[in-house]
C-alpha cells in the first residue's frame, strides 16, 4: 500500500546514487568526451547544482504537502483535467527513462553477453524482474540496494588501482585546454540524467523530514558527481579522448582493461556482477514510480494492480521506442536534455511556487540553535556550499589566469578535486547533523510523553 | 520478431487480462479503465511491433527528432 512506505536517509542518498550513476555506465560518456575532449572531467558540477535544486523543490514539496506524492500534489494544485494532463506529461517522462533504460540494458546485454540470445527474450525476462518487484514496494527496493550499493560504490574506486598499469596522466594534458564554451556544454549535456532525481516525486509520501530528505539527496548527488568525475578521469587516462569519444560502451570497454595478471582473465564479468544488481534496481525504482503515476489515474492507493498490465504495456513500448543502439545513445546524449529542460524547469518553477504559497506552517527545527550539532551543522552546510562554489572557480581562474603549463593544468586539478572531495564530506556531514537532531528531538519527545 | 517470445509474451498477456477480467467486479470503474486502456495499449503495440524497424508507428523519431537539431546547436556554439 502507497501510504505505508518509509525509507530512512541514508536509503534516500544510496538510491539516488544508483538511479543517477548506473544509468551513465551504459552508453553516455561518449558526447561528453566528444564535446569536452580531455577535460570531459570537469562535465559534472553544474548537473549537480541542477539535480540539488530539484531536489530542493522536492523538499519543499514535502514540507508544504505531507504524505502526499507528486502526482497527488498535482491533482491538488492544478484539479482533475489540468493535473490529470500534467501529471500524463510526468507520466510520459518516466515512460522515457524506463524505455531508456529496458532497451539499453537490454541491447547491451545482447552485445556485450548474450550474442546468440534474441533481443526480445532478454528485454522479456528484464521486465519479469521488474513485475517481480513491482509486487513490493520502494522499501524492498532500498533494502536491496544496501546490499549491493557499497560494492558497487568500492568497485568504481577500485578501478583506478585496477587499471593503474594502463593508466597515463599524459593523455589528459594539457588540462584546461578546452575552451570555457567546450566545457560549459559539455556540462549542460548530463543535465539529462540527473534530472531523473525527478522519479523521487513519486515516492514523497515516504519521506516525512523534508530537510533531512534534502540533505540525503544533497550527499547521494555529490557522491555521484565524486565518483563520476573519477570514472571519466580514469577511462580519459586509460583510453585517451579519441578512443573514448568513438566507443558505444566506453565503461565495458574500458574495465576490459583490467589485466592484473596472466591468470585472471575477464575480470570485467566479476565487476560487471555488481553492477548489473544496482542498475536494475535503478529502473525498480523508475518502474515503481510509473506504477504509482497510473495508480493515481485510477484513484487506488493499492498500485499493484497495474503491475501486470503495466509490465506487458512496457515490455511493447520498449521494443518500439528504439529499435537502433544509436537511437539509444543519441537520445540520452541530446534529445534526453532538451526534453528534460523544456519539461522540468517550467514543472519544478510552478512547484516551487505552489510549495511557497501553501506552505503555513514553520518550518520544523530538528537541531535546536546555540548548540555545539547546530554550529556543526552550519560548517557543514557552508563547507558544501563554498566547495561547489570552489569548484566554479577553479575552472573559471584555470581557464582565464592559467597559464596552460603542465603544472598550473595539475594545480588546477588537484583544487578542484579536492573541493569535490570537501562537498561530498560536507553534504555527508550535513545529513548525519540532521539525522542525530531528529532522533535527539525523538528521545526528548518520548521523556517528556513519559512524564 | 523471435517467435519463442511472441508465444511466451500473448501467453501472458491473455493469462493476465483474463485473470484481470474474472475479478474486474471487485474495482472501481476508474481503475477498470486505466487497466484496459493498458491492455488495449500493449495490443495495439504488439500488432505494430510486428512491423521492423518501427514502420508502424515511429516513435524513435518522435523520441530522437530533437537529437540532430541539438547537435548542430552544439556545434554551432562551438
Amino acid at each position: 500500500m502507497i501510504h505505508k512506505q518509509v525509507i530512512n536517509h541514508r536509503q534516500i542518498a544510496w538510491l539516488v546514487f544508483s538511479l543517477l550513476m548506473t544509468g551513465m555506465m551504459i552508453s553516455f560518456f561518449r558526447a561528453v568526451i566528444q564535446v569536452a575532449k580531455m577535460d570531459a572531467w570537469f562535465s559534472q558540477i553544474v548537473p549537480a547544482c541542477y539535480a540539488i535544486l530539484v531536489a530542493y523543490v522536492l523538499s519543499e514539496l514535502v514540507h508544504a504537502y505531507p504524505g502526499k506524492n507528486l502526482f497527488e500534489i498535482m491533482f491538488i494544485i492544478c484539479g482533475k483535467w489540468i493535473g490529470g494532463f500534467i501529471n500524463m506529461i510526468i507520466l510520459f517522462y518516466v515512460w522515457m527513462i524506463l524505455a531508456l533504460d529496458i532497451k539499453g540494458a537490454a541491447d547491451f546485454l545482447r552485445i556485450s553477453l548474450l550474442p546468440h540470445t534474441p533481443l526480445e527474450i532478454i528485454l522479456f525476462v528484464f521486465v519479469l524482474l521488474l513485475m517481480y518487484y513491482g509486487k513490493t514496494s520502494l522499501e524492498v527496493a532500498a533494502r536491496v540496494n544496501e546490499i549491493y550499493f557499497p560494492a558497487y560504490f568500492i568497485m568504481c574506486f577500485l578501478l583506478y588501482f585496477l587499471l593503474m598499469n594502463e593508466y597515463s596522466i599524459e593523455r589528459l594534458e594539457p588540462i584546461l585546454s578546452a575552451s570555457l564554451e567546450r566545457i560549459f556544454v559539455s556540462n549542460l549535456l548530463p543535465i539529462g540524467v540527473y534530472g531523473n532525481i525527478l522519479l523521487f516525486g513519486a515516492f514523497l509520501h515516504a519521506s516525512s523530514e523534508s530537510r533531512l530528505m534534502f540533505a540525503a539527496m544533497k550527499h547521494g548527488i555529490m557522491i555521484v558527481c565524486l565518483t563520476t568525475t573519477i570514472i571519466v578521469l580514469i577511462l580519459l587516462g586509460v583510453m585517451g579522448h579519441i578512443i573514448a569519444g568513438r566507443l558505444n560502451f566506453p565503461i565495458y570497454i574500458l574495465v576490459q582493461q583490467i589485466h592484473l595478471t596472466d591468470f585472471l582473465d575477464r575480470v570485467e564479468m566479476v565487476l560487471f556482477s555488481m553492477w548489473f544488481p544496482v542498475f536494475s534496481i535503478k529502473v525498480i525504482v523508475a518502474y515503481l514510480a510509473f506504477l504509482v503515476g497510473v495508480g493515481s489515474f485510477g484513484g487506488q492507493m493499492h498500485y499493484n494492480t497495474y503491475n501486470a498490465p503495466a509490465g506487458c504495456f512496457m515490455v511493447v513500448t520498449s521494443l518500439l521506442a528504439f529499435p537502433k543502439v544509436s537511437d539509444i545513445d543519441q537520445f540520452l546524449s541530446y534529445s534526453f536534455t532538451l526534453y528534460v529542460l523544456i519539461f522540468q524547469v517550467p514543472l519544478l518553477l510552478f512547484l516551487f511556487i505552489a510549495a511557497r504559497r501553501k506552505k503555513q506552517k514553520e518550518s520544523e527545527i530538528l537541531i535546536p540553535k546555540g548548540t555545539k550539532l547546530h554550529r556543526f551543522f552550519r560548517l557543514m552546510v557552508w563547507g558544501g556550499i563554498i566547495s561547489i562554489a570552489g569548484c566554479f572557480l577553479t575552472i573559471l581562474i584555470g581557464d582565464k589566469i592559467g597559464d596552460k603549463s603542465p603544472a598550473a593544468g595539475i594545480a588546477t586539478a588537484i583544487i578542484y578535486f579536492v573541493f569535490l572531495v570537501i562537498g561530498a564530506l560536507a553534504s555527508y556531514g550535513e545529513m548525519q547533523a540532521l539525522n542525530h537532531g531528529k532522533h535527539r528531538l525523538e528521545r526528548s519527545t518520548q521523556q517528556e510523553d513519559s512524564r | 520478431m523471435n517467435r519463442l517470445f511472441l508465444a511466451l509474451y500473448i501467453l501472458m498477456l491473455l493469462f493476465f487480462f483474463l485473470d484481470f477480467f474474472f475479478h474486474r467486479k471487485h474495482m472501481e470503474r476508474k481503475q477498470q479503465i486505466v487497466i484496459y486502456t493498458l491492455y488495449i495499449l500493449s495490443a495495439i503495440g504488439l500488432y505494430s511491433v510486428q512491423y521492423q524497424q518501427g514502420l508502424m508507428i515511429h516513435i524513435h523519431f518522435f523520441l530522437n527528432n530533437m537529437g540532430p537539431l541539438v547537435k548542430m546547436w552544439i556545434d554551432q556554439i562551438l
